[in-house]
């Protein structure tokens, strides 16, 4: 599939799928249903923490590389997504944990995106402040 | 004078690797692409038929149970498919096409994209339940910093200087929360 055509489809679909999600997250009327939807959004980091780290991975500071080398970023990140979204689950049932829980989590989202899932590769020429983080193999 | 020890190549069987072999590889690819652009402009008109009646009834639609389970599976079926989509474009041989790579490519080109993700999360992230610090002026404060923002944008990155992406995020985050918040009213059990 061409640049072209998924920049169509992106078009078509993602504003409709933001629309929905911003329906669903923020109007939950008195008595109406998925009432529990609301307190998992700003409780728990289920849904922020995706949220922040696909926007960090998408606008982080550039150019920058993983912290971590591919494609162990990619474990590391999936391992600390889980550890957050499934260990902020219980905050769901904490008096005012609504206040603050879904914001530092989103942060914390936007950094580990930043940082494991950049999608930049290390420079390949000689740069001495590079190769003491990246040194040269074989 | 042709070689006469090469097999005579007919007009519809052109030899691999020839010019015409690649003109018509791209004729196919061509129409291959077409088919798929017009399938794309019938899910936009779908998908602009959708967000016309979201936006218009999302409100009273939550407030029953079928009308939100409607929304809840739309949502489903809209992010799975965005999911389904980038997959095989994450796989194929082309590159800069998913949609993570063409939404930080077209961070560079405007600011729309990383201001509307941004307003957004912090709309829905934004730390206390009840801020309204601006009231029904948040909203129409936020239209004109937009304007400020797509517009001033495109006119820098015209002048060659573009805002960077990261730096419109930390201020859509800002202009989400403060502005645009979403009011909560979490019921605790």
């Amino acid at each position: 599939m061409n640049s072209r055509l998924m920049t169509l489809l992106g078009l078509a679909i993602g504003p409709v799928a933001l629309l929905l999600v911003d329906a669903l997250f923020t109007r939950q009327g008195a008595g109406g249903a998925f009432e529990n939807l609301q307190q998992i959004v700003r409780s728990t980091g289920l849904t922020a923490w995706p949220i922040g780290v696909l926007i960090g991975h998408w606008y982080y500071p550039g150019p920058l590389w993983p912290v971590v080398k591919r494609p162990w970023n990619y474990v590391v990140l999936g391992a600390i997504s889980l550890v957050v979204m499934l260990g902020t689950l219980p905050l769901g049932a904490v008096e005012s944990a609504s206040e603050f829980v879904s914001t530092i989590v989103f942060c914390g989202g936007l950094v580990a995106g930043a940082l494991l899932w950049s999608m930049d590769n290390p420079p390949t020429h000689y740069d001495s402040r590079v190769m003491k983080l990246w040194p040269a193999r074989g | 004078m042709r070689n006469p020890a090469r097999p005579a190549t007919g007009l519809f069987s052109p030899e691999p690797g020839t010019s015409r072999c690649r003109y018509d590889q791209r004729n196919a690819e061509m129409d291959e692409s077409a088919k798929w652009e017009s399938v794309a402009g019938l899910v936009a008109i779908l998908s602009l038929i959708i967000a016309a009646l979201v936006g218009g009834f999302a409100g009273e639609l939550v407030k029953t149970r079928a009308g939100a389970t409607v929304l809840m599976i739309l949502a489903v079926v809209f992010v799975v498919a965005v999911i389904a989509i980038d997959l095989p474009a994450a796989l194929d041989k082309t590159a800069g096409n998913t949609f993570s790579e063409l939404l930080r490519e077209g961070g560079t080109q405007t600011t729309i994209f990383p201001w509307t993700f941004a307003v957004s999360a912090g709309r829905w992230f934004h730390p206390g339940d009840k801020i309204d610090l601006f009231g029904i002026a948040g909203p129409l404060l936020l239209m004109g910093l937009t304007f400020v923002v797509v517009a001033g944008g495109d006119v820098l990155r015209r002048l060659g200087s573009g805002i960077p992406s990261w730096l419109v995020v930390l201020t859509g985050l800002l202009a989400g929360a403060l502005l645009f918040p979403a009011g909560f009213s979490v019921e605790k059990p």
